[in-house]
């Protein structure tokens, strides 16, 4: 969850509250949200990633792109040539679909979350267990107690491709 | 409505009166889950529904599921298990919506306390689902 919060020895300030009734409005968690939930893997084990689409979004698998990335993710050199002809359009996305689900969209089914951790170069999250169902919350991230203390209220909103 | 004959058989003739059972939530605690236990579980569809079914597979196992779901075989992921209703004609269970996260499990119903003529432990077994899994996974832990 790097840059946000460290990947050893920070506290977090968790409440399950904000998706509780009757407090809440929407029992969902919505978009931007940091939450807590438990491993969809294995069910002793909790995660903390960022809820990046509800249900109904449409999200993209893998949203990294570059030759860095690329070349990070073990492109073997007779991959590269090929690869750099072409391999990103003018929208931003690539005319031939990665291996990883780069262009790859996926619609979130109903009663779901699509988690994505903030540190993408190195997390397990939704783009390998798919998305996940909103029971398997647990609770929200409110702020990071120690080191520095702060509050995690950013909201994401979703940018729009052209059709 | 799941899970008649097992529990609220008698729910078109008497509609008042629902099944009282005991929830265990200790096996979910310590993560003991075997194949054929009676479960409570958040449904993967509507998250504010609570649903009760029987756990038919765990990982590694392989499922020959029902209709609607396609019929190939279906290999249990890690940490996700195939839970089915009881009843043989109306059930939404793991034949819609697929396996299932283990986490999502909040209870065993472990005894029916009401009525009496029916009370008693729920008993432990594959039911409907008897010869369409393979055990190839472990037990959980």
């Amino acid at each position: 969850m790097l840059p946000t919060l460290s990947h050893d020895g920070d506290w977090v300030l968790v409440s399950p509250l904000p998706y509780f009734r009757p407090w809440a409005k929407s029992l969902s968690p919505s978009r931007g949200d940091l939450v807590v939930a438990f491993s969809p893997t294995d069910p002793r084990n909790t995660v903390c990633k960022r809820v990046i689409g509800v249900e109904g979004d449409v999200v993209e698998v893998e949203p990294r792109r570059g030759t860095g990335y690329r070349k990070w993710m073990g492109e073997e050199p007779w991959e590269e040539e090929v690869n750099n002809r072409d391999a990103v359009s003018t929208n931003d996305r690539p005319l031939r679909m990665g291996r990883r689900g780069e262009g790859q969209f996926i619609k979130v089914p109903k009663g779901h979350v699509w988690l994505a951790g903030d540190n993408l170069s190195n997390s397990t999250d939704s783009r390998t267990y798919g998305p996940v169902p909103v029971g398997i919350v647990k609770a929200k991230v409110l702020a990071r107690v120690y080191p520095n203390f702060k509050w995690l209220n950013e909201s994401a909103q979703p940018r729009v491709l052209d059709p | 409505l799941m899970t008649q004959p097992t529990f609220n058989p008698d729910l078109a003739g008497s509609p008042l009166h629902h099944d009282v059972v005991l929830l265990e939530r200790w096996s979910v605690a310590l993560n003991r889950f075997k194949r054929g236990d009676v479960v409570t579980l958040w449904s993967p569809q509507n998250p504010d529904l609570l649903t009760t079914k029987r756990i038919i597979a765990l990982e590694g196992d392989l499922v020959y599921p029902l209709p609607p779901s396609p019929t190939t075989p279906i290999r249990i992921p890690a940490g996700h298990c195939w839970v089915e209703g009881d009843s043989a004609y109306q059930t939404r269970d793991s034949n819609t919506y697929g396996p299932v996260p283990l986490a999502l499990i909040t209870s065993k119903v472990a005894y029916i306390a009401w009525p009496w003529g029916r009370r008693g432990l729920v008993a432990n077994g594959l039911a409907k689902a008897k010869g369409r899994v393979r055990r190839l996974g472990g037990s959980v832990p």
